[in-house]
């Protein structure tokens, strides 16, 4: 592992705290907005409403059972992966970092969910003409843009090295 | 590395969003579609008013009017029966007089 420097250390922290904080800000208001009735549907405009649901399972509402076994697991199998995403933050070089700080911190805002609601709120409900996409939340959006960011990068590099070849 | 970090991202993709709501966009439905057609509403069982006692008790006057109207129906049948019988004298009569003049001729 590439040893990593305190300024960069207090940086991509800054970005973690930010991306939690900015999550857990969003999800708060919505829940106060929603208040005890656990049921929310605002309509914003023709392509986004706020629309409250609570998801038990992963990503694109799979595993989503009321059993506690599978719900324990997947929160295991959740940690494991952000302390691998971990080790890559602090293994890969600058750009890199940040965007796996991205993934990291919007993880962490998850999983603060998982363990604190024993589900995730999710309430972006994009559309168009009648067709929804998947009700997302903050914590989502900043997981796919380091992800595809990453995807984007390694592309990149691929291409490079193979036209060096 | 590239593999180990592709797959990574393809688990982070899956196991740290936490986006819901697959049926919904599969089947491109609408809010306003959501509604339970086939859901039965659970109603109260029957029960008294509880001012039942309040309301004022039937009069006489509808029994009067049934009787009224009674008493009409019967008196129409009678006079159907009798009328039925009038005609019926007349056309014996009629006839017994025509056979008479036939006789005489």
């Amino acid at each position: 592992m590439k040893k990593i420097s305190l300024k960069k250390l207090i940086f991509l922290s800054m970005i973690l705290i930010l991306i939690f904080f900015i999550d857990r800000t969003s999800k708060i208001y919505i829940l106060n907005l929603a208040d005890n009735e656990q049921f929310l549907n605002i309509y914003i405009n023709k392509f986004l409403n706020i629309y409250l649901i609570w998801n038990t399972g992963i990503g694109f509402g799979l595993l989503s059972f009321n059993d506690d076994l599978i719900y324990n697991i997947t929160t295991i199998i959740i940690i494991i992966i952000n302390l691998i995403i971990i080790y890559f933050t602090f293994a890969s070089d600058n750009i890199k970092s940040i965007f796996f700080t991205f993934i990291l911190g919007g993880s962490l805002g998850n999983l603060f969910d998982r363990l604190y609601y024993s589900a995730v709120p999710d309430f972006i409900d994009i559309n168009y003409g009648g067709y929804h996409w998947f009700i997302f939340n903050i914590a989502d959006i900043f997981i796919t843009l380091g992800i595809i960011c990453l995807i984007i990068i390694e592309l990149i590099h691929y291409k490079k090295s193979d036209y060096e070849k | 590395m590239k593999n180990k970090l592709f797959i990574i991202l393809v688990f982070s993709l899956l196991f740290l969003t936490a986006c819901q709501g697959t049926k919904d966009a599969l089947q491109g439905k609408t809010r306003a579609d959501k509604s339970d057609e086939f859901l039965v509403e659970k109603k109260n069982p029957l029960s008294m008013p509880p001012d039942i006692n309040e309301l004022p008790l039937p009069t006489d006057s509808n029994i009067k009017l049934e009787t009224n109207q009674d008493d009409i129906k019967n008196k129409l049948k009678v006079s159907n029966k009798k009328d039925i019988n009038k005609s019926m004298i007349d056309t014996n009569s009629s006839l017994n007089s025509k056979v008479l003049e036939k006789i005489k001729e």
